[in-house]
C-alpha cells in the first residue's frame, strides 16, 4: 500500500514539475526511472523524495507537502469521494474523525493516522495528527481544496508539531463547484 | 401502540418526519398520498398527491402480495416495490398502520443505487443522515479506484521486468548465451559463413531429464541443467558460443569447424562430459544426450532458419537412433 502512496506523490511530482524533476530523483535516490518499486513498500522512499524534491526545488518541505495535498484533493476521484461524505465543508469537518476508518474500509493494509479533531472555544476547529507530525501538510493542503471545492472560506494552517487549526471565515463565500452524485460518464476521469 | 399518551408524544409535524425519513410519505387510509418527502417526491416526479400510492408503486415482493389493492395486508413486513412502468426502479419498503386510520410508509433504495442516483439528479441532502446508501456508493467507488490503481501499478511493473528480461542476452541459471542472443549469434554466423567462415550449428537436448525432474524435483533438475552448461563450455573453445535455449535445450555454434568429422568429435566429447553423475545432496543424478548437428555454408539451407530445421531434423534422428549420440543433418 505504501507504493501506492509513493506512486501519487510521484504523480503529483510529474504532473507538476515535469518528467525531468522525476528522472532527476529517480537518479539521485537510485529508483527505477518509471516509479519508485512498490514491491518495496518502503515508508522511508516517501521522506526521502519529499525531501529531495523539496530541495531541488529550492521549496520549504512543508510547503510541497502542502501542495501535494491539495493535489490529491484535486484528483476527480478523490474530490467526488469527498462530496460522497459531505454536504457541506463544516460537515466534513465534523466527518473528518471518521476519515481513517473509513480509509480502513475502502483498502484495508492502507494506514492512515487517526485524527483528533476539537472544536476550539474561539471557534477555531483543531485537528491532531496522531502519526509522523508532517503528515498535517499533506492534510491542511487537502483540506484547503476540500473547502474551496464546498465553496467555503476558510484558513487552513499546520504546524510542525502535527496540528493543524481550521478558522472558518465564511462557509458559503463562493459557490461550490458543481457536483452529481450520479457517476460522471468518463469513469477514468481520475 | 394503543394510541395513549405516549404515542401522542411521540408525534411529529410532517416536516420533521421527512427529515428524518425523506424517502416516506404519509398516506390516507384509502391509499391516497397525504404528504410526501422530497427525496420521495423527486422519485415520482410527476407522480404527485394526487394519485395513491398503490397507483405510483407495484409490489413484487412477497409474491403473495402482489396485485394486493389496498394497504392494510401490506403492513405485515418487509416489501420489494417497484415504480410502476419502470422495471429497474426498485426500493425495499414498510408501511406501518397510523393512529389516525391512515398509513406511514418508509422507503429506501433497492441495489439499482447508481442507476436511482442519476436518475433522480440526487444529492447528499436527499438521503437521511442514518442511512447507509452513500458508504456504499463511497465504498465502492473507493475500491474500485484504488484496486484500478494497484492492477496499473502491477501492470506497470510486469512491463518492466519483460523489458529487463529481453534486454538480457544471458540465461540467468546458466550464464549461457539465452535464447534471444543465439538466434542473434547465428544471423552473423550465417553471414560470415557466405563470406567464407564455417561454423557448425549444434543443437543438442539432454536425454532422461524429465525423470530427473519428476523423481528429485526442480531444484535437482536445475542441478542437472547448471551442469551440462559447464559441460558444453568446457568441450568448447572460448571463441565458440554456446547457448541454453530454454527447458533442457542447448546450442552451440562452433566457429571454424568445416569437417563433418571434426563436429561429430566435439559433440561426442560434449555427450560423455554431460553423461557425468552430478552429485546433489547426496543422489548420483544421471542424464544424456543427443546432438543434432548441422554445418554452414550450405547449399540447402542458405538462412538460419533453414539451418536451425536442419539441425532439429538431425537431433530427432540422433533419438531416433537409441540418444546419446550424435547425428549429422544430410
Amino acid at each position: 500500500m505504501q507504493g501506492l502512496i509513493n506512486r501519487s506523490l510521484q504523480s503529483y511530482l510529474v504532473d507538476t514539475y515535469g518528467p525531468e524533476l522525476w528522472a532527476a530523483l529517480a537518479e539521485e535516490l537510485a529508483l527505477p526511472e518509471d516509479e519508485p518499486d512498490p514491491a518495496s513498500a518502503e515508508a522511508g522512499i516517501f521522506d526521502r523524495l519529499a525531501a529531495a524534491a523539496a530541495r531541488r526545488l529550492d521549496l520549504p518541505l512543508p510547503l510541497l507537502l502542502e501542495e501535494y495535498g491539495l493535489y490529491l484533493h484535486g484528483l476527480a476521484r478523490v474530490r467526488r469521494l469527498v462530496r460522497l461524505c459531505a454536504e457541506t465543508f463544516e460537515e466534513f469537518l465534523c466527518f473528518i474523525s471518521d476519515m481513517p476508518d473509513r480509509v480502513r474500509m475502502a483498502l484495508p493494509g492502507l494506514a492512515m493516522p487517526g485524527l483528533d479533531v476539537a472544536l476550539m472555544p474561539d471557534g477555531e476547529v483543531r485537528i491532531d495528527v496522531l502519526g509522523p507530525p508532517m503528515q498535517a501538510h499533506v492534510l491542511c493542503g487537502f483540506l484547503r481544496g476540500v473547502s474551496d471545492d464546498f465553496g467555503a472560506l476558510s484558513l487552513v494552517t499546520a504546524g510542525d508539531n502535527g496540528t493543524l487549526a481550521v478558522r472558518l471565515v465564511d462557509p458559503d463565500f463562493g459557490k461550490a463547484r458543481s457536483f452529481s452524485l450520479a457517476l460522471p460518464p468518463a469513469r477514468d476521469a481520475a | 401502540m394503543d394510541g395513549g399518551p405516549a404515542a401522542a408524544a411521540c408525534a411529529v409535524d410532517h416536516g420533521s418526519l421527512f427529515r428524518l425519513m425523506p424517502m416516506a410519505a404519509v398516506l390516507e387510509a384509502d391509499g391516497r398520498f397525504a404528504a410526501i418527502g422530497p427525496t420521495l417526491a423527486k422519485v415520482l416526479g410527476g407522480a404527485g398527491p394526487g394519485g395513491g400510492f398503490l397507483e405510483a408503486f407495484e409490489v413484487t415482493q412477497p409474491a403473495g402480495l402482489a396485485g394486493t389493492e389496498s394497504l392494510a395486508p401490506l403492513t405485515s413486513g418487509r416489501l420489494w416495490l417497484r415504480l410502476r412502468g419502470r422495471a429497474e426502479a426498485v426500493f425495499r419498503a414498510r408501511i406501518v398502520p397510523l393512529a389516525t386510520g391512515g398509513y406511514l410508509a418508509n422507503l429506501g433504495f433497492g441495489a439499482a443505487l447508481a442507476e436511482a442516483l442519476r436518475r433522480h439528479a440526487l444529492t447528499v441532502g436527499d438521503f437521511a443522515v442514518t442511512d447507509h446508501a452513500l458508504d456504499l456508493i463511497f465504498l465502492s467507488e473507493a475500491r474500485e479506484a484504488l484496486t484500478g490503481e494497484l492492477l496499473a501499478m502491477t501492470a506497470r511493473m510486469r512491463g518492466r521486468r519483460d523489458v529487463a528480461e529481453t534486454l538480457a542476452l544471458t540465461d540467468p541459471l546458466t550464464g549461457l548465451a539465452n535464447r534471444r542472443a543465439f538466434m542473434a549469434a547465428l544471423d552473423r554466423a550465417v553471414q560470415a559463413a557466405g563470406r567464407g567462415q564455417p561454423f557448425a550449428l549444434l543443437l543438442v537436448d539432454l536425454d532422461r531429464f524429465k525423470a530427473v525432474n519428476d523423481s528429485f524435483g526442480h531444484a535437482a533438475g536445475d542441478a542437472v541443467i547448471a551442469a551440462a552448461a559447464a559441460a558444453l563450455r568446457a568441450e568448447t573453445r572460448g571463441a565458440d558460443l554456446t547457448a541454453r535455449l530454454g527447458g533442457d535445450e542447448f546450442a552451440a555454434i562452433l566457429r571454424n569447424v568445416a569437417q563433418a568429422e571434426e563436429a561429430a568429435r566435439v559433440a561426442r566429447r560434449i555427450i560423455r562430459a554431460i553423461e557425468r553423475p552430478v552429485d546433489w545432496r547426496g543422489e548420483r543424478l544421471c542424464v544424456s544426450a543427443s546432438i543434432g548437428i548441422a554445418r554452414a555454408p550450405d547449399a540447402l539451407h542458405g538462412r538460419p532458419d533453414q539451418l536451425l530445421a536442419a539441425a532439429d531434423a538431425a537431433l530427432y534422428a540422433a533419438k531416433n537412433a537409441g540418444r546419446g549420440r550424435p547425428a549429422e543433418a544430410p
